[in-house]
């Protein structure tokens, strides 16, 4: 009698376990279902800014090394405010990604594209122009060494200015960001918030992931001579 | 040309937007198309210029300017460093301090030449005095050079009590810098004191780096009571 009470609250554990699993993996996929919805949406813009953005840090690369004399190499030294943190590596790591999402991405590339669209694209530019003189200062194993963080959290910053673009753009001209309808600049503009808001928690994902990888990073570096 | 391109030609776009770029960055750096930066090819220590005197029991002005001027094929000037004055504190010679003023001035050979940057340094074995960096604006001016770390008031490893350094500004073939300093004793006057102040300037000389430094050493010798 015993033993058959245990096979049945096993087996009720085990279902409760499998619908929890299901209730999970549902929970992700709609999450990622949504998430890339706006990506889906807005291909056209985030395959632009991505050319704009790597395109120019290669630009800019490829330029200052033919063009100004070769940089002072003095060691590698994290020089970015974010990283002035102390307190080890799980505070450098929320430091990073905390002024990388709200600072960096937000304040710097989304906010001033939704006050006028173009500004997320000109910060997006500036800072693919800071990445590409810091990337020629580097030798070529610490230049190898942060190209996935580049990748990563410029990927970030191009998702942000897409969100900057599209949300400041909708209650300009609602007709150039939704072709389905006659919209208000009101509605518009509600409707790019939504949609803007659903592409940041893809910013957040990305910024996340590349501050992870950042401050990998930056231990690994911090051990070279 | 835009149009022309369907959802699924866009995502290859996207991908090859990343890609293509972020691999010709890696190609270029590992074939060596894209060069190394460069680092510093010479070091040369100047000799130390020193000077002492009496810790004094009153106000003493000495404007004393120990200057070394300095000449090679890509670079001349001056490195000055000026004693101006002791003042005694009313506070049993605890807020004793000595008024300084770090002075350079250099100009490149010719205009492949450029100045990258320059740092001060100040330390002293002896752990209660402090040096400040003045910061009103009559006592500094610096020309083709921008503040990039300034650091006073405290006393950190190696006996460091404050340092500054500047980045040269687009480039410069020649930078000028005058900073009046306070060196604050925090002693009694038969105490005595010993400064070290070094001047480093990095210049490009056209084909490489190179380093200057410059020791100076102010001595004061503590008093005996009159």
């Amino acid at each position: 009698m015993l033993f058959y009470d245990v096979v049945d609250r096993c087996h009720g554990l085990y279902e409760n376990f499998i619908n929890c699993v299901a209730f999970y993996i549902r929970g992700c996929e709609i999450l990622v279902t949504e998430l890339f919805k706006f990506v889906c949406d807005r291909w056209k813009v985030f395959a632009l800014f991505n050319l704009l953005f790597f395109g120019c840090v290669l630009t800019v690369v490829v330029l200052a090394g033919f063009t100004f004399p070769p940089p002072l190499y003095n060691g590698w030294s994290p020089s970015v405010p974010e990283v002035f943190l102390g307190g080890g590596w799980p505070v450098m790591f929320l430091g990073i990604f905390l002024f990388n999402l709200c600072v960096s991405a937000f304040v710097v590339v989304t906010l001033p594209g939704i006050v006028l669209f173009p500004l997320s694209a000109v910060f997006l530019l500036y800072r693919a122009v800071l990445w590409g003189f810091l990337l020629n200062a580097l030798p070529t194993w610490p230049f190898l060494a942060v190209l996935p963080t580049v990748v990563l959290e410029g990927e970030g910053y191009v998702f942000s200015a897409a969100v900057g673009t599209v949300v400041g753009a909708s209650w300009i001209k609602p007709d150039w960001v939704f072709k389905d309808g006659e919209l208000s600049r009101i509605d518009a503009f509600k409707r790019a918030l939504k949609e803007g808001l659903r592409g940041y928690v893809f910013v957040a994902v990305l910024l996340l992931v590349a501050a992870v990888v950042e401050t990998a990073t930056i231990m690994f570096l911090s051990t070279l001579p | 040309m835009l149009k022309v391109l369907n959802g699924n030609n866009w995502k290859a776009v996207l991908l090859l937007s990343i890609v293509v770029p972020v691999g010709l960055l890696a190609t270029f750096k590992l074939t060596g198309l894209l060069g190394e930066p460069a680092t510093i090819a010479e070091t040369i220590t100047l000799e130390p210029v020193e000077w002492e005197f009496e810790r004094p029991y009153s106000y003493v002005v000495f404007d004393k300017l120990l200057r070394v001027p300095y000449s090679n094929n890509y670079l001349s000037g001056t490195f000055d460093f000026i004693v101006i004055d002791y003042a005694e504190s009313v506070n049993v010679g605890f807020g004793d301090r000595v008024t300084l003023i770090i002075r350079l001035n250099l100009t490149g050979a010719n205009s492949d030449v450029f100045i990258e940057n320059v740092c001060f340094c100040f330390h002293e074995i002896y752990q209660g005095s402090r040096l400040y960096f003045q910061r009103s604006n009559v006592d500094f001016q610096f020309i083709n050079l921008s503040l990039a770390e300034i650091v006073d008031g405290f006393n950190g490893e190696n006996n460091l009590k404050a340092f500054i350094s500047l980045a040269g500004l687009n480039h410069p073939n020649n930078v000028y810098l005058h900073w009046t300093t306070l060196w604050t004793l925090h002693s009694l006057n038969t105490q005595d004191h010993e400064l070290s102040a070094t001047y480093e300037v990095t210049y490009y000389n056209g084909t490489a780096y190179n380093k200057i430094i410059q020791p100076f050493k102010v001595q004061i010798k503590g008093g005996t009571k009159p």
